[in-house]
């Protein structure tokens, strides 16, 4: 992955988010991270991403939690997906829930994948290694202006 | 039409009055024309645009047209005489320009130009004439040949400007509308105008080679120097086609509007006809088609044109051909007249089948449009074939009431009689007319038997009665009968009248007379008296007994003959009355020759007994008829002794039982009776047979000879011997074996239904067409709360709340009248009490025998309880969602909520582990502990604390969402006991309880009048509390929070509302904040648990009440809670 892709991660909870930052950083992802608390705050940094794609030549991915305050990360996705200049943003779904519905409207509203956040610390590591080994192929597209 | 507009009228006028002129110099220039001719010519144009545009325009036309005439003649001649025309013109114009709008406002005849034309004339020749004589110009000759010229010459003129008018590239100058019929109208008026234009050129060449030779040029004879007297012929020549052509012009245009408004009438005829399913047709006068209806096709299965041509005949059923062939030729011979035709056959063409057909047929040979017989008919096979069933039974039944001895009355529902049979009539004297549609109680005098009768014709259904009844007779007397009555039903269970049986008793009646009559004396006894000596003379007689005198050949010196003598010594010697009838005349009379004891003389009591000879001779001739019968009838006929044991029995009743006689004269009826029936009518035969002398026609079973069991229905009478002691017994028996087993059938479901309609849980109701409840069941009363006699007072609308009315009403006009029956619909009815509830209901339409509608039937059911429990249902399958997806939201709390801090206690633990791991390294791996201690000291002082405090927020976090739940589950337990709540205060120790807050939040709150409601008042109070509370949280720090407070009743709830003043919830979020676990802003100041609305909702649900909002971002959050205002 490029190091000049920033990673958007939305998480109400400061130990997971600690906990992913770590891991991913120990698993090489070295990339910048931008952490938001809520659904809101992301929209609302996206919303200002919308407004001029290309001012920083950056590319994202970006990291949802589903249950939130304020905006869920379903909800959020849905808004990035229909938007025609955000929708090409890989987004992955980093929730503690497993429900197998949920698993599937998320990859009917388009994320490129979906990770629950297993309780024992191993698995947990495992997954964000593995996670952070999807990130590095993934192919991370510029944004591009709406024409 | 194209309008004109002034400026262009003028111009066309100035342009039209130009030509004129131009036309008049240029003839002034080659010819040697008259004052006249430029006249004629210069105002053609001129009168038209009068008559058109009116006098303005006409009148400069005009006077343009002078100026020429002015210009050229006028100097030469003499100048009052121009002034003189001048002015004779303009006002010539101006009248035609005020006439011709007048024409055109009213249309009146009058002021028609060649009609106003006159007045205007003769007023010219008035004014012309004094001011010509006075002016000397003209003699006075010339003076009246001028102004007859000018007459003529002013008709032409208007002639012309008319016929102009009908030149289409005219009318298009003038702006007038295309003329309809102007094509005809051209032509006519052209060739009118091109008779008159030759007329004048022929008499023109004429004059110049005849009258004229030589005098004057042809040029001049034609046109500019027409001799006086030419002129006058040749123009009332042209007036005269003219006039010709016009009328004629106007006599086709009503000819042709009349044959368009005939055409468009002979087509609605055509339609109606061609669409008619009756079979129309034409017939010449051999009855071959000339016409018919496309119906036929329909009916008959040929095309109208395989029909044209062809002998009507040739479908029509041989059989009826000749019938119908009377028809027709009366139908000939009567022109006009329509004759109707009997029922006749026709054969279909394809299936064979023969279709009945009824019309009629109307000779309208005579009648020039039409020289045909018109032949109108109708299919109707199923009419017929139900009519002939009909007719079958109703001869059948007709047959069995006429013929029996007993009387028949049958009434209707309304006591009116609408059957009387011959025995009735004859026994009471009146005509079967005299008593049809009048109330029995009509030909009843007696007031005791009028309550008698209107017992008999109770509706009591299942009784049958019998009862001892007095008639009063036509001629006055009375009848002594037996009547025995019974309500009949029709199907569904209507009364619909009463059949009575009535047996004359008279006979018992006579002999209780005869004694009367006998006990009187005799000179005042209406019957004859005589007494006769032994030796047989008369001793003394009545008045009366003239008739039996004469007869006798009896007086003083005659005594009776040897015969009567003979009668007498008989009587005496017995002393026994003896009986002798004898006819005087025509009458009969009964002689009782009655022996006075100890006397030598005997009484004659003589009674006129005519009318009953006369009936018992055709007693006689019908029992002969009757013995024939006795053997050929399908009825049997028994004859038994007092016991029982059959002494003789006709073939029906042999092929009856199966016995033949021989078997049967040693057997009793009592051995062909099964036994549950031998008691029956062993009862019968003592109570009414040896009572009475007869028994009522009653049911029975045999047993016939191979051991069936046979339905029979008999009726036994005692026979009598002359000493009035019975002797036998006679019997009628008739196999009802099938009828009775449909009976039995039948009334199988007539019980049943019967049964259905009292008991059934639907109620059951009948009403006329106008919605008037005839009759209804017990649980439709029941179910509306009226007595069965309130309910045969109203209608079914009156039962129903008026908001059904139009549904109901459609219902009956859509459904049950054209189909017959309505499919099932659901309404309300109206309880006596008021209460309105649902009911579910089907109506059948009942039809009279013409299947004109008399009324409806209805089944009712009662849906309130259903509806109630569909109602339940629906609540309850509410309830069972909403705690469903409680439910999924606490096993989604689980998954994640307290997923989360695990995640965090496991992952921070394994961080300290790595921690600890690392600093046991260190100091494992380092020999100079000093260089550990800036690492050591790093993990100690910034990685550690982090990790312990993530363990230990996440550990409370647990903590607190377990509390929660545990809270809730404990709401789920706890029980709610309903009592009485005063909101107001309620309220007020919400705002004491939240007095703190609300000060510190600097907000204001304010309570209306509030309505009370039914609840847990600590739960209801909890809920509220945590409601005010959020407004006070979630308050907008720009503005100060106001919270309103106030509550309405709507039907049984009371509905409170909670306006705030707050941040607002945003509409994707109103539906979460009552999820569990729930916060809006987690960062906020002043966090709860997330539970107070998911608690507040559950305490509403447990109240069956309801909790909804409604919020706008910025503006403000509004909840409303609705909870029950009755316990």
């Amino acid at each position: 992955m490029l190091n000049d892709v920033i990673i958007l991660m939305a998480e109400d909870d400061e130990g997971h988010a600690y906990l992913v930052k770590r891991n991913l950083e120990r698993s090489g992802i070295t990339n910048h991270i931008e952490h938001f608390k809520n659904g809101e705050e992301i929209l609302s940094y996206l919303s200002a991403l919308e407004n001029d794609p290309q001012h920083d030549n950056k590319s994202y991915l970006i990291l949802l939690d589903i249950r939130m305050p304020r905006v869920d990360g379903i909800e959020v996705l849905k808004k990035i997906k229909e938007n025609p200049v955000l929708k090409t943003i890989p987004v992955i779904m980093l929730t503690t829930t497993n429900n197998p519905q949920e698993i599937k409207l998320c990859h009917s509203l388009g994320c490129s994948n979906y990770i629950t956040k297993p309780i024992e610390y191993d698995k947990f590591v495992e997954t964000i290694r593995r996670l952070g080994l999807f990130m590095r192929i993934v192919e991370i597209p510029e944004l591009q202006k709406s024409s | 039409m194209r309008i004109k507009t002034p400026a262009k009228k003028l111009i066309l006028s100035v342009a039209f009055g130009l030509c004129c002129c131009l036309l008049n110099a240029i003839l002034v220039l080659l010819t040697d024309a008259s004052i006249t001719t430029y006249f004629t010519i210069g105002l053609i144009i001129p009168i038209l645009i009068t008559q058109q545009w009116g006098f303005q325009y006409g009148l400069i036309s005009a006077l343009i047209g002078y100026t020429t005439w002015s210009a050229w003649i006028a100097p030469s001649s003499n100048f009052i005489l121009t002034i003189l025309y001048v002015i004779a013109t303009t006002l010539w114009v101006v009248w035609h320009g005020i006439c011709a709008s007048l024409y055109k406002k009213s249309k009146r005849f009058i002021c028609n130009p060649y009609i106003a034309e006159i007045p205007f004339r003769l007023f010219y020749f008035v004014i012309a004439s004094m001011s010509m004589i006075k002016s000397k110009v003209f003699s006075s000759f010339d003076i009246e040949f001028h102004l007859i010229i000018q007459t003529l010459n002013a008709f032409s003129i208007l002639l012309s400007a008319q016929m102009i008018t009908y030149i289409p590239f005219v009318r298009k100058i003038l702006g007038l509308a295309s003329n309809v019929y102007e094509q005809h109208t051209r032509r006519i008026v052209g060739f009118a105008f091109l008779m008159g234009i030759s007329f004048w050129l022929i008499d023109g060449v004429f004059d110049y080679s005849v009258f004229y030779r030589g005098t004057k040029s042809l040029v001049e004879l034609l046109f500019s120097s027409v001799p006086p007297h030419e002129m006058y012929v040749r123009t009332s020549f042209l007036i005269a086609s003219f006039a010709g052509g016009l009328i004629l012009a106007r006599h086709v245009k009503q000819q042709i509007e009349q044959e368009k408004m005939y055409s468009a009438k002979i087509n609605i005829f055509k339609v109606i006809t061609e669409k008619t399913s009756d079979i129309l047709a034409i017939l010449d006068e051999n009855y071959n088609n000339k016409y018919i209806t496309p119906s036929v096709t329909a009916i008959t299965g040929y095309l109208p044109e395989e029909l044209i041509g062809e002998q009507q005949k040739a479908i029509i059923h041989p059989d009826d051909s000749k019938t119908l062939e009377a028809a027709f030729t009366e139908a000939i011979n009567t022109p006009f007249k329509t004759i109707a035709l009997p029922y006749f056959r026709i054969r279909h063409k394809t299936s064979h089948q023969d279709i009945w057909i009824e019309g009629n047929v109307t000779s309208l040979l005579d009648e020039p449009n039409v020289q045909g017989i018109i032949f109108n008919c109708k299919d109707i096979t199923a009419k017929k074939h139900m009519q002939d069933n009909l007719i079958q039974s109703e001869h059948k039944y007709r047959y069995i009431m006429e013929n029996i001895s007993e009387g028949i009355w049958m009434t209707d529902r309304n006591a009116q009689t609408n059957y009387i049979n011959p025995a009735l009539s004859q026994m009471l004297g009146y005509t079967p007319d005299e008593m049809l549609h009048q109330s029995a109680l009509d030909f009843i005098n007696n007031e005791q038997n009028r309550t008698i009768w209107k017992k008999i014709t109770t509706k009591n259904k299942d009784i049958r009665e019998t009862y001892a009844f007095t008639f009063t007779k036509k001629d006055g007397t009375s009848l002594l009968t037996r009547v025995a009555s019974k309500a009949m039903y029709d199907d569904r269970g209507v009364y619909i009248g009463t059949l009575a049986t009535i047996t004359d008793l008279s006979e018992w009646e006579d002999s209780q007379q005869k004694i009367r009559y006998m006990a009187k004396f005799p000179n005042e006894n209406p019957n004859p008296v005589m007494r006769i000596s032994s030796k047989g003379y008369l001793l003394y007689a009545n008045e009366s007994a003239d008739i039996l005198i004469k007869t006798l050949h009896l007086d003083k010196n005659n005594p009776l003959d040897k015969e009567w003598k003979h009668y007498i010594s008989e009587a005496m010697k017995t002393m026994s009355i003896k009986e002798i009838e004898l006819q005087c005349d025509d009458l009969f009379y009964l002689l009782h020759i009655t022996p006075i004891h100890k006397e030598s003389y005997i009484n004659i009591y003589a009674f006129d007994i005519t009318d009953r000879v006369k009936a018992r001779h055709s007693l006689e001739q019908s029992e002969r008829k009757y013995r024939e019968l006795f053997e050929n009838t399908r009825d049997g006929l028994v004859f038994t002794d007092l016991n029982g044991k059959f002494t003789r029995v006709n073939n029906a009743f042999e092929l009856i039982t199966g016995y033949s006689q021989d078997e049967l004269l040693n057997m009793k009826y009592q051995d062909l009776t099964t036994k549950e029936w031998q008691l029956i009518e062993d009862k019968k035969i003592r109570e009414q047979l040896f009572k009475v002398g007869f028994t009522d026609l009653y049911e029975k079973q045999y047993i016939h000879k191979n051991g069936s069991i046979i339905d029979v229905e008999v009726q036994a009478y005692l026979m009598f011997d002359t000493n009035n002691t019975p002797f036998a017994i006679w019997g009628l028996v008739r196999n009802i074996t099938s009828r009775k087993e449909t009976e039995r059938a039948l009334s199988e479901s007539e019980r049943k239904y019967r049964e259905l309609f009292d008991n059934i849980r639907d109620g059951t109701v009948i009403v006329d067409m106008a919605g008037k409840i005839l009759e209804c069941n017990l649980e439709y009363s029941r179910m509306l709360g009226y007595t069965e006699e309130e309910l045969s007072k109203i209608t079914y609308h009156e039962l129903t709340p008026s908001n059904w009315h139009d549904f109901e009403q459609n219902i009956v006009d859509t459904q049950i009248i054209p189909q017959g029956y309505s499919d099932l619909y659901e309404k309300e009815y109206r309880k006596k009490d008021g209460t309105v509830f649902p009911v579910e209901m089907r109506t059948y339409l009942v039809k009279d025998a013409n299947n004109n509608p008399v009324g409806m039937w209805a089944i009712v059911r009662d849906v309130t309880e259903r509806k109630n429990a569909v109602e339940q249902r629906e609540r309850l399958l509410h309830t069972l969602a909403a705690k469903n997806e409680e439910l999924e939201s606490i096993v989604y709390v689980s998954s994640h909520d307290l997923r989360s801090p695990l995640v965090n206690i496991s992952g921070f633990t394994k961080e300290l582990e790595n921690l600890i791991d690392k600093a046991i390294q260190l100091l494992n791996n380092e020999n100079n502990l000093d260089d550990a201690t800036p690492e050591l000291t790093d993990i100690l002082k910034n990685d550690l604390p982090p990790a312990l405090h993530f363990i230990e927020t996440s550990a409370t976090k647990m903590d607190a969402l377990l509390a929660g739940l545990t809270k809730l589950s404990r709401l789920g337990q706890a029980s709610v006991s309903i009592q009485y709540i005063d909101m107001h205060h309620m309220f007020n120790s919400i705002i004491d309880s939240l007095r703190y807050q609300i000060n510190e939040a600097d907000a204001k709150v304010m309570i209306d009048d509030l309505p009370n409601c039914y609840g847990d008042a600590l739960q209801i109070s909890q809920v509220f509390a945590n409601i005010v509370d959020n407004a006070i949280k979630y308050r907008d720090p720009k503005r100060r929070q106001v919270i309103k407070i106030s509550g309405y009743k709507k039907d049984d709830l009371c509905i409170y509302r909670i306006k705030d003043r707050g941040i607002g919830i945003h509409q994707d979020h109103q539906r979460k904040i009552f999820e569990i676990f729930h916060r809006l802003d987690p960062s906020h100041v002043n966090p709860g648990d997330g539970l107070g609305l998911t608690i507040a909702r559950r305490i509403i649900d447990k109240h069956s009440g309801n909790i909804w909002l409604e919020s706008k971002i910025d503006e403000g959050t509004t909840f409303y809670v609705a909870l029950p205002g009755k316990p």
